[in-house]
């Protein structure tokens, strides 16, 4: 049920584009048109022509996670990239009501720049490092280490508004806390990829940074050495702020060797400092401490340094289950291995080079432990594609086009959806996988 | 408020005949004296019995039993324990009523991986003493914890006291197993898989019963903290509460629970059998809790203790002991069940306003109480803005209702004004349905509805919620058949 739409031809595209933003609005890069939206209002009158037009459109922020949606570098495949890089405001920060309001092509840096003078924060620390938008962290729904102690972006979103695939312009959810006040379009949104629409804006919950920050380090020969102990200590009944297992080659202050342990602690002095003792008592093993400003590094070079280069992979299991793992792991040729303790996903680089012949390995010695422990491996970045295995059935999850010719009740459920948002077939998941009937 | 809607017609006998095949003799009733029982939630001032009460076991039951409804074109609404304070189980217009009490079983408790699978009838404060021989809860504690549901709480997406640190229920639902209106079961999220694409799960917390029934639901649980601290603080004034709550968040630090409760509570408890020993001439009480790491709860203490007192606070009692903290927590919890004794009937508002617009919209909420002689009492969530005004009045008396449904809307009025939203933990439901175009413009309500029709095609899950008149499947403004031309 993939159906290709033939390309619409650049140059048309250009010059309707022009026509609604205006020259500087759009411009010709690689083999497709970019535009750059404004407004809300302009992003709903390209949304209207793109319709119309029937064009494959792919919602961007920095561009550091496009492969998601199988952009190719050069962008073929699609005819309209909506850049949110013109809309990149910081409207409004409420430090009393611990709440900012951005919009979508704002990076992550700037706006943890723009609240820090209150002493806040957005707990949130995506793969991709500080450059990547807000408008990409939402859609994607990535989060990094932080997961254990504050969630996922879905859990720090008081509200957004999102231009869905007619153009309609949806301000959704609100500015507090608590709100269930109708059906939670919010959460729909976010992690939707740009399937049911564009995200322009958003609105935070932040919170205040914390007096004491401080990372503590052990190092093994063996992974299963490391991970045993880590799955020790990470299961502890603390309040941990991240817990990681890593290994491989990591910028300083985390380019130790071997398979290093890494846990962050965050709060009052006195809490850090007692969860410091807890961790002195319970392991012998010796560690390595960073404080204050070297934390707050090496949480930057964990999250930065976190698959998403090319050849990079994501596999994800029950973490209890997840010591199966690690044998091939350990036998592949990984540049760079980083193991959430707590959660059981497992992200990965391969070393460059390797290229197909790396791929293939790494499936064949995946594939078989992943079968028994039911959990999941995903290949990503630009050289492979987006491409899915599994060990078991991802279902309509999963983004191969099999998996939309197969649709299982999840998928219908999946598919009615977007196309309430997306009936023209613009958006990313209809054009890639001829969800919505009648796109092609 | 008591309107009747036109009734569905009684369940014709073979109908009766099948369904009793799958859930037995004792899951089906049908005499009108059975379903008298069912006729509302806790928002009592709607009636609206059912037509037939269905107690499933099993997921598979469930399922049998909506699709034998589906055939038959007929609506239902699930129901937990019916503890809503929207009208959200309410049986609309003689909906079948499919009930979860026999599906009360822990599925499986893995302290692994810190999740639990339960079935949705199975009680929250069950969870979490089942949860804490492992040392872990289930966070989110509404007040009504001792009866409400976990998929009550699914489907209300569910706050309570110590969600201000912890976060509400969306935050822990982390998979579901949904039975959808024409009783096809589907798997949505669940911790064995990566997290990948469009968030069902999370659209489906929060869904009051419009989007089908959910029939087993995975949850994270998290370690029980170390240590506790309780503190109360009496204050001559709402003002210099609602200061002191500012304080304590703009100090830096995140309190488990930060609850107020005013002056007409406070007296109200005090007579009540759960007298707490609070100061009868006080203007509020604040209670505060801090957890986590033990060595560091005496400073934390100390910092809002130092707050309170800034603000105005005449006296400060810290908790020694478990017996001492319980005692300082009893007016709040008890505070609905004393509020029994002022008045029959008691509407609870659920607005939330950013925090620092609380003290301005208190005021404003005793004015329009005043204004309209309905007497208010306020006991609420301080540190997430989520105010519970109670109106108090008594149904029989049609004036009074009258007036208590105007206090009502100028309430929540007040609180979108100073940049707040209808409802922060109760839902939509029945009773605020009406209300919802102050927050959501039309092309979100058409969008809800959209939504709502992809679960629910039809319309026959939970009819008459949360949308008002004119939005949802097969009424013109959230139909989408139209405009895409295609069937789903
Ligand atoms: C004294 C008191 C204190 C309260 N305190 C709080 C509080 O602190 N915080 C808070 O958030 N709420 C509070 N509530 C409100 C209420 O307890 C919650 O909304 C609770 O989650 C409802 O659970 P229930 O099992 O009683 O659900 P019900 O009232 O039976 O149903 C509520 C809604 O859920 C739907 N539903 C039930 N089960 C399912 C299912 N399995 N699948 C799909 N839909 C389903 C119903 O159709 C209905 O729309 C309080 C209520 C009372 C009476």
């Amino acid at each position: 049920m993939r159906t290709l739409r033939a390309s619409a031809d650049p140059g048309a595209v250009l010059s309707q584009v022009r026509d609604v933003l205006g020259t500087d609005g759009a411009s010709l890069v690689g083999a497709s048109v970019t535009a750059r939206p404004r407004s809300d209002e302009e992003t709903s009158a390209l949304l209207r022509v793109a319709r119309e037009r029937r064009w494959r459109v792919l919602p961007l922020g920095a561009g550091i996670a496009g492969w998601m949606n199988g952009a190719e570098p050069d962008g073929r495949g699609l005819d309209l990239v909506l850049s949110t890089l013109a809309m990149s405001e910081l409207l409004e920060h409420e430090p009393a009501d611990l709440m900012c309001r951005v919009r979508a092509g704002l990076s992550l840096a700037a706006l943890q720049d723009g609240v820090a003078p209150a002493g806040q924060w957005l707990a949130l620390d995506p793969p991709g490092g500080a450059g990547v938008t807000v408008g990409g962290i939402v859609a994607t729904g990535t989060a990094g280490p932080l997961q254990i102690q504050y969630g996922r972006p879905r859990d720090q979103i008081l509200g957004l508004t999102l231009v869905d695939g007619e153009g309609r312009i949806l301000s959704l959810g609100g500015r507090v806390v608590k709100n269930v006040a109708g059906f939670d379009l919010v959460r729909l949104a976010a992690g939707s990829g740009g399937a049911i629409g564009v995200i322009t804006e958003v609105i935070f919950r932040l919170y205040p940074k914390p007096e004491e920050d401080r990372t503590l380090v052990w190092s093994w020969e063996k992974l299963t050495e490391a991970w045993d102990a880590g799955r020790a200590l990470a299961t502890l009944p603390l309040p941990l702020t991240a817990a990681e297992l890593i290994g491989g080659r990591w910028a300083p202050p985390l380019d130790d060797s071997g398979y290093r342990v890494v846990v962050r602690l965050t709060g009052s002095k006195v809490a850090v400092e007692r969860m410091f003792e807890v961790f002195m008592e319970r392991i012998g093993h010796p560690l390595r401490e960073l404080k204050g400003e070297k934390s707050r590094t090496a949480a930057r070079v964990l999250s930065e340094g976190d698959g998403t280069g090319p050849l990079s992979f994501r596999l994800h299991a029950l973490a209890s289950r997840g010591r199966a793992l690690l044998p091939p792991l350990a036998s592949l040729p990984v540049e760079r291995l980083a193991l959430h303790l707590l959660s059981g996903t497992f992200r990965g680089t391969l070393a460059q080079g390797g290229g197909e012949g790396a791929r293939t390995e790494a499936v064949t010695a995946l594939r078989a432990p992943l079968e028994s422990v039911g959990g999941t491996l995903r290949l990503l970045g630009s050289a492979w594609g987006s491409a899915w295995e599994s060990g078991t059935p991802i279902g309509a999850r999963g983004r191969t086009p099999e998996a939309a010719e197969a649709p299982t009740a999840v998928g219908r459920l999946r598919s009615r959806i977007v196309s309430g948002f997306d009936p023209g077939g613009i958006l990313p998941d209809a054009w890639r996988d001829g969800l919505v009937e009648g796109a092609g | 408020m008591t309107s009747v809607a036109a009734s569905a017609p009684p369940l014709d006998q073979s109908l009766v005949r099948r369904i009793r095949s799958v859930v037995g003799a004792e899951g089906l009733f049908i005499d009108p004296d059975q379903l008298l029982v069912y006729e509302s939630d806790a928002l009592t001032q709607y009636r609206h019995p059912p037509s037939a009460v269905v107690l499933p076991r099993t997921t598979e039951e469930v399922s049998l039993v909506l699709a034998l409804l589906h055939a038959e074109g007929r609506a239902f609404v699930p129901r937990g324990a019916g503890t809503g304070l929207s009208g959200g189980a309410l049986a609309v217009g003689g909906s079948v009523l499919v009930g979860t009490a026999r599906m009360n079983r822990i599925l499986e408790l893995d302290s692994e991986n810190r999740r639990a699978r339960v079935q949705p009838g199975v009680v929250n404060s069950d969870l979490t003493r089942a949860a804490l021989l492992q040392g872990l809860i289930y966070a989110p504690d509404p007040s009504s914890q001792s009866a409400c549901t976990m998929g009550g709480n699914v489907a209300e997406n569910s706050g309570g006291p110590h969600c201000l640190k912890y976060g509400v229920t969306n935050r822990y639902v982390t998979g579901l197993t949904v039975v959808l209106p024409d009783g096809e079961v589907v798997e949505l999220g669940g911790l064995e898989r990566e997290p990948e694409g469009l968030d069902l799960v999370g659209a489906f917390v929060g869904s009051e019963g419009c989007f089908g029934i959910a029939a087993e639901i995975e949850l994270t649980l998290i370690p029980e903290s170390e240590g506790v601290r309780t503190l109360l603080g009496i204050f001559d004034s709402m003002e210099q509460a609602g200061r002191a709550v500012t304080d304590i968040m703009a100090r830096g630090l995140l309190p488990a629970a930060l609850e107020i409760i005013d002056s007409e509570t406070i007296r109200a408890v005090e007579a009540s059998i759960f007298a707490a020993g609070y100061p009868t001439d006080a203007g509020a009480a604040l209670v505060v809790e801090v957890d986590g790491v033990d060595a560091a709860l005496d400073a934390e203490v100390a910092i809002a203790r130092a707050c309170c007192l800034s603000a105005g606070a005449r006296e400060v009692r810290i908790a020694t002991n478990a017996e001492e903290r319980l005692a300082l927590w009893r007016g709040r919890k008890k505070a609905f069940g004393a509020m029994g004794r002022l008045a029959p009937d008691l509407l609870v508002q659920d607005a939330t306003v950013p925090r620092t617009r609380l003290p301005e919209v208190l005021r404003q909420v005793g004015e329009i109480g005043r204004r309209h002689g309905i007497l208010v009492a306020n006991v609420f969530h301080a540190g997430d803005g989520n105010l519970h005004p109670n109106l108090l009045f008594d149904r029989r008396d049609p004036d009074q209702v009258k007036k208590v449904e105007a206090a009502s809307k100028e309430i929540m009025e007040v609180c979108i004004r100073a940049g707040g939203t209808i409802t922060g933990e109760h839902g939509v439901g029945f009773d605020k349905r009406a209300h919802m175009p102050l927050v959501c413009s039309h092309e979100v309500l058409r969008a809800m509805a959209r939504l709502k029709e992809a679960f629910d095609p039809l319309g026959r899950s939970n009819p008459g919620k949360v949308l008002p008149d004119g939005y949802g499947p097969r009424s013109g403004a959230g139909a989408r058949g139209a405009e895409v031309g295609r069937g789903t």
